[in-house]
């Protein structure tokens, strides 16, 4: 299995190549003089211009500007940010636990509601329950997340008053406390998916073979469910949730700005908005990084969920 | 993975199998669906014939009629210009959906040819197609159309062109794995022993199975397409001002969301309505095409 | 009651009664508080983005000054409602009769937060810094005409200029004369004023942390040299960074933000006015948003069709919506609140002055006589939406020509377009919606930066390309007097020819928006906000 994780990993490499590269090119593509951009209006010298250029690395032509880059992003080097003054490496360090965080609550969301809901609608197909569900998850993945954010803070911060409209809170309590809201807003769409992927999965796997066996064996219906048919169903639901995260990585952009929560995410907007490469360049692969070793993550967790599953 | 339907049969007999399908067993028995279907009416008719829903002009400014609430002039009052919101939500159908429509399309046109020849003839041709497909897959999607639209200009265009691109992948990966699945039956062999050229089996016999999953994707992915290019527009990359266009009614509504939400909740409810019916429709399509979900 | 009065008339009558204190004789603060300050308590104040550092050098933007000029403060500083200058860390300053000497008194006995004192080194040290190229400070050009920074002895520091310039007296008050510890600087090397290091001053509130993209944290420093007339009363500040608008007022209305300097957001000030736990007051500003065109093409060249679109304007209509009860504003970008000095004789030349309020008959007959009013026709209007109002003028803009039968289209930038257009070679929009507020008490700093056409050029912000040689002359004549008078004279003059020519379209004179919720007492702010050291006097009940 380690064999195979360090193939897997190795042919990522060029995907980054790809990635880093369509990164750079887009952002240098763009019209405008980052440094016109990032002083912002401020009176600078014409001097003082060139020497910026020179130290953002913005000097000869794109193709070695990128190589250089490269050179030093090998070695963990991403460069300053150009308006925030920091090492990018550093920035994003303090940011990545607020996102991670704000995942990590989600996906746990996904799972404890998700799930049980879909075996819930399995088993009492095409009741009420199952219509209800079919319903809430179809609203689920038909909001969009910055809709969802804002409606969520109006009800429950202004009107109701139960929940912190913005921030992220001091102590692991208040913490939690501030990361219900985004972590539901971003988590309906995920709810959804996950629900409705449950439901199949366990459709299928309730009308074979082997569930017939084991009812006619005399298996306690829990048993049946839990042990047998869920186990069985798990690994598509896996599937879409950790597809689902790449989709949340995403989703956090508009639900961190939105909340004020200062993670990757309005790290990464910030960026785009001032053009700010080093950061952009630097984010996106860490985006790209994390997305690849999360479906390495979900191919390993095949195995461990079902023996029948090897990787050489 | 889908869809099998079967594929021994002669080509214009799967499609004929595959009209009666859709039209007979069909999504007037799913309830869900044919709501959607029935939703979609006036969707598509704000679309196109946006006139015929009001006599209110969706640009026009009244500077002194800011922020109305509802009235018989305006049902769902007016936003900060003093603009119709109805006017506004009824325009504001055409960016949004025929955008999505394109996106599709442009997925479909790129996707499927090159998810063909990837599963067709596999080895070199399909590393050289599927490799940076998956890259590009790898990519968060969203940040790189807000990339590509920053650096290629906002506007309609771009973000249409540049989700539709992002849309590639998906699509070609999914006509990738049915064609493998085709290609590796026994017909196709059989037609191979007969001489028949390669284009004879992908248009008679690949192609004729491809049609059910890609029409259920493009469903599901004009659901997604409208969620996206919502977003973008309402980051403010997608339709310009004035222009009416949900994603930016959204934008500018959440300003005022605590003096009057009618503007902003009407928006953000007909993105919603918008994709849950395609996503109703999608979904009783699947259940109409598979015949393994058939059953259920 | 409160409620029939718009925030603006709240503010001129607060204005009133501060005149009528000062008349009396009585403390400004006992009228508007009865209660004594209290020492304690905790405060929530909101920007809208992350800091760009907390090193004075840096702090050029309106979101790193609330901790940067808590932190450290400048040699002297904008007083009585930012309209003068008052002594700070200088306890006394003088200039010489040929404008080219300032020589300051450096007070004695304060103390930096690591407990050192303050020397003239370290004044010296600070100011040579800021000019230092090498560093590449956002505030350096304000130092500009310095040729010399010298310590005569322990208390008096002498900067010499190579070329008298009127404006320089305001940069002692700027972050460019924010006394910083040369030790502590030195020591800390390229990470000065970044999350990890902080920075060092003299000012009442000290660095604690900063949260990337979170937070920065301020305590009090007890040993603040000057606690005779007030505070620093707070143990401690959090500054938190919230980028969006409707969660900012949200957030007021929670109770979870206490202090919102600047950005409230200008569509939903009728919202805030609502909430009952909220005051929310303006400050008069220096600052205005306006449409422009490069009145050096076609058919902008043209003044009948400069004039045409300005009538074409519903400036009137525009302010009522987005600023009640906000001054009217002429064809100038010198707003009343800027007459700092010889107010009589800028009133004289306000009362003369075109409105060109809208007139849509008249743009009409001026565009019809202007002949080349088709080659507006197709044209597009920039904006970037750093307010609501920015959107709203180009959507009013567009409607008022097309009751002209005129078809101008929306291009809405981002903001890195934006500062291309503004500041680039205003060669790439057609028509551009632009703001712009000096950063001094003085009318040449809302006139020389726009009209000046030495600011035509890449890195100007002369977003006209106006260009009048007669103008120039005037702008760069009065930079080099000292005379108040004559000064102003040569201004007004300026202003004239400018309004006549119409190179850009005066919307608004904004005020500033401050809301505090009400535990919060001794909040006030003025034209120069982003200067000043807003929290020293604050204090909240509990």
């Amino acid at each position: 299995m380690a064999g195979y994780a360090v193939r897997r990993l190795l042919a990522a490499i060029p995907t980054l190549i790809f990635v880093s590269f369509v990164t750079f090119g887009l952002v240098r593509l763009a019209p405008g003089d980052p440094v016109l951009i990032v002083l912002g209006g401020k009176r600078i010298s014409p001097e003082l211009m060139e020497q910026l250029r020179e130290k953002f690395g913005l000097v000869g032509d794109p193709i070695s500007q990128y190589l250089a880059w490269v050179g030093r992003a090998v070695q963990f080097d991403f460069g300053e940010s150009f308006k925030l003054r920091q090492e990018v490496g550093d920035l994003i360090v303090a940011r990545l636990p607020t996102t991670v965080e704000l995942i990590a609550m989600s996906v746990l969301l996904a799972i404890l509601l998700g799930i049980p809901l879909g075996v819930l609608q399995a088993r009492r197909r095409e009741s009420a329950v199952d219509y209800a569900g079919s319903f809430v998850a179809f609203i689920g993945v038909s909001s969009p997340v910055y809709f969802t954010a804002i409606i969520g803070i109006l009800v429950f911060a202004v009107w109701l008053g139960v929940l912190p409209a913005f921030g992220s809170g001091d102590g692991p309590v208040d913490q939690l406390r501030h990361l219900i809201l985004p972590a539901v807003a971003l988590a309906l769409g995920m709810i959804a998916l996950t629900s409705r992927m449950t439901r199949s999965a366990m459709l299928e796997v309730l009308t074979s073979d082997f569930i017939e066996a084991a009812r006619a064996k005399g298996l306690p219906e829990r048993t049946i469910l839990v042990k047998h048919a869920l186990r069985n169903a798990l690994i598509p639901v896996l599937t879409v949730i950790s597809l689902q995260v790449g989709f949340l990585v995403v989703g956090t952009v508009l639900v961190e700005s939105t909340m004020g929560l200062g993670g990757l995410g309005s790290l990464i907007t910030d960026a785009i908005q001032n053009r700010d490469y080093p950061v952009i360049q630097a984010s996106v692969l860490l985006l790209t990084v994390l997305f690849i070793l999360l479906n390495l993550f979900t191919d390993l967790l095949y195995a461990v969920i079902d023996p029948r599953i090897r990787y050489t | 993975m889908i869809v099998k339907l079967a594929s021994t049969l002669p080509a214009p007999a799967r499609y004929r199998l595959f009209l009666r399908r859709l039209a007979a067993a069909p999504l007037v028995r799913n309830r869900a669906a044919l709501l959607g279907l029935i939703v979609l009416i006036p969707l598509l008719l704000a679309t196109l014939v946006p006139w015929l829903l009001t006599n209110a002009d969706p640009i026009a400014q009244d500077l002194s009629n800011s922020l109305l609430g509802p009235s018989a002039a305006h049902p769902l009052g007016t936003d900060k210009p003093g603009r119709d919101v109805l006017a506004r939500v009824i325009y504001g159908a055409a960016p949004t959906l025929l955008g999505a429509l394109v996106v599709v399309v442009v997925s479909g046109v790129v996707g499927v040819p090159l998810g063909l020849i990837a599963g067709y003839y596999g080895g070199k041709r399909e590393a050289a197609i599927m490799r940076p497909l998956d890259a590009l897959l790898a990519f968060p999607a969203l940040l790189l159309a807000v990339l590509v639209v920053t650096t290629f200009g906002r506007g309609l265009e771009t973000v249409v062109l540049a989700l539709g691109i992002i849309y590639v992948p998906a699509m070609a990966r999914l006509v990738r794995s049915v064609t493998l699945v085709q290609r590796n039956q026994a017909y196709v062999d059989a037609g191979r022993a007969l001489g028949y050229s390669d284009r004879r089996i992908i248009f008679r016999h690949i192609l004729p199975n491809l049609v059910g999953p890609v029409v259920v994707q493009s469903t599901i992915d004009l659901a997604y397409a409208i969620l996206d290019i919502a977003a973008l527009s309402f980051l403010g990359l997608g339709q310009q001002p004035p222009d009416p266009d949900w994603g930016s009614m959204l934008a500018d509504g959440r300003s005022y969301l605590l003096q009057n939400p009618l503007p902003a909740v009407s928006a953000g409810l007909a993105i919603m309505i918008a994709v849950i019916c395609f996503n109703l429709v999608g979904d009783g399509l699947r259940v109409q095409l598979d015949p393994r979900e058939r059953g259920r | 009651m409160m409620s029939v009065l718009s925030p603006w008339q709240r503010r001129l009558g607060v204005g009133a009664m501060a005149v009528f204190a000062v008349a009396a004789g009585l403390p400004a603060a006992g009228l508007a508080q009865s209660e004594t300050p209290q020492m304690g308590g905790s405060l929530v104040a909101v920007i809208e983005g992350e800091p760009t550092s907390v090193d004075p050098a840096f702090d050029y933007d309106f979101v790193s000054g609330l901790a940067t000029s808590s932190i450290t403060e400048p040699l002297i500083k904008f007083c009585e409602g930012d309209t003068q200058l008052c002594p700070n860390l200088a306890s006394a300053w003088t200039v010489s009769e040929d404008g080219l000497t300032y020589t300051l008194t450096i007070r004695d006995g304060v103390k930096f937060h690591d407990g050192s004192d303050m020397t003239v080194e370290d004044v010296v040290f600070s100011l040579d810094r800021i000019r230092d190229p090498e560093l590449g400070s956002y505030v350096g050009w304000m130092l500009d005409s310095v040729a010399d920074v010298t310590a005569p002895d322990d208390s008096t520091v002498v900067i010499t200029l190579s070329q008298p310039d009127a404006l320089f007296e305001y940069a002692l008050a700027s972050t460019a004369a924010h006394v910083v510890s040369k030790a502590v600087v030195e020591a800390a090397g390229a990470d000065y004023g970044t999350p990890s290091v902080g920075s060092i001053g003299t000012g009442p509130f000290k660095f604690v942390e900063w949260t990337s993209g979170v937070q920065q944290k301020l305590a009090r420093n007890d040993d603040y040299w000057n606690k005779e007339d007030g505070g620093p009363y707070l143990d401690e500040i959090t500054i938190k960074i919230l980028p969006e608008p409707t969660t900012r007022v949200a957030g007021l209305d929670t109770g979870e933000i206490d202090y919102l300097v600047n950005n409230v957001p200008s569509d939903q000030y009728a919202t805030v006015e609502g909430f009952d736990n909220v005051n929310l007051t303006f400050a008069p500003s220096f600052y205005g948003e306006w449409i422009t065109f490069n009145t050096q093409e076609a058919p902008f060249d043209n003044v009948k069709v400069r004039q045409a679109l300005n009538y074409a304007t519903d400036k009137a209509g525009l302010r009522a919506l987005y600023w009640p009860g906000t001054p009217d504003t002429k064809a100038t970008l010198v707003y009343p609140s800027m007459w700092t000095f010889e107010q009589d004789a800028w009133q004289a030349a306000w009362d003369v002055l075109p409105a060109y309020d809208q007139d849509l008959e008249k743009a009409r007959q001026l565009l019809d006589e202007s002949g080349v009013a088709d080659q507006l026709n197709g044209m597009t209007i920039s904006y970037y939406e750093s307010t609501p109002s920015m959107k709203g003028i180009a959507e009013s803009f567009i409607d008022s020509m097309s009751q002209l039968g005129i078809t101008i289209e929306a291009n809405k930038t981002t903001y890195q377009e934006n500062i291309a257009q503004q500041f680039g070679n205003h060669d790439d929009y057609d028509i551009f919606v632009g703001s712009w507020g000096s950063d001094f008490p003085d009318p040449s700093g809302n006139l020389r930066p726009n009209f000046g056409s030495e600011n035509i050029a890449a890195g100007g912000s002369n977003a006209s390309a106006y260009s009048n040689p007669d103008v120039d002359a005037l702008l760069v004549e009065q930079n080099a007097l000292v005379d108040k008078a004559e000064r102003a004279k040569l201004l007004i003059e300026a202003q004239a020819l400018i309004a006549e020519d119409s190179p850009l379209i005066s919307v608004s004179n904004p005020g500033w928006p401050l809301a505090v919720n009400d535990r919060v007492h001794g909040a006030e702010i003025g034209p120069l906000w982003y200067w000043a050291s807003l929290f020293k006097d604050v204090w909240v009940s509990e």
